[in-house]
């Protein structure tokens, strides 16, 4: 998208693709880290008490992120397509 | 706080959202609720991307539409994925989601609020151009 000229400082509308859309993607990353870490902690540990937490904690992070993803989307491709 | 007149086990009773009693329901039927969520989900993200490259429904509709359909999988999201629920368990989880509903709400008018007055006290864009010459 940079190489065809629509890069961040195209318009309003560009950065605010980028900055959302980066930031989701950040976090989603640092959530694949979590998941992994939870497959090995779960791997190595099993079904302990402190080890159910952590994943419940990790559901509850990547579940709100998807939540949020639902928003970004509608928002910066569905509703972008309509301009 | 022995004679206050409440249950005494009352904090006791919450439930964290995505919590799953493992002693109440059978795994599978869990298992189930989720797949029921993740088709329900599905869909709505199917139908949200059709109809926004659709003709068959009357334009400035779309983003109305588009809307309630974000919003309906969100709420599908709540209850199948994050397990919010009306019970007297969950009063706790709502009342944090109500908060955080509030704050978001704020965030978002507030900023778009400041930002109209912002533009529309601005001097226009040629004024500026000619004081800068």
């Amino acid at each position: 998208m940079v190489a065809r000229g629509a890069g961040p400082t195209r318009s309003a509308f560009l950065s605010a693709f980028f900055t959302l859309v980066g930031c989701h993607g950040l976090h989603v990353t640092a959530g694949l880290l979590w998941l992994l870490t939870m497959m090995a902690q779960v791997f190595a540990k099993g079904y302990r008490a402190d080890i159910r937490r952590r994943v419940l904690c990790f559901g509850l992070f990547w579940h709100t992120l998807d939540i949020i993803w639902v928003a970004l989307f509608t928002v910066v491709y569905l509703m972008g397509v309509e301009q | 706080m022995s004679d206050s007149g409440q249950p005494s086990d009352a904090h006791y009773a919450d439930t964290a959202p995505g919590d799953n009693p493992f002693d109440r329901h059978e795994t599978g039927e869990a298992v189930g609720s989720y797949l029921i969520g993740l088709g329900l989900a599905t869909l709505l993200t199917v139908v949200s991307f059709f109809i926004s490259g659709t003709t068959l429904v009357w334009g400035p509709s779309i983003p109305v539409a588009l809307v309630v359909l974000a919003v309906a999988q969100m709420g599908v999201h709540l209850v199948f994925f994050l397990n919010i629920t009306t019970g007297p368990d969950n009063i706790n989880n709502v009342m944090a989601l109500a908060f955080g509903v509030l704050i978001v709400f704020l965030l978002l008018v507030g900023s778009l609020w400041i930002m109209a007055h912002l533009n529309h006290n601005m001097m226009p864009m040629e004024q500026i151009m000619q004081m800068q010459r």
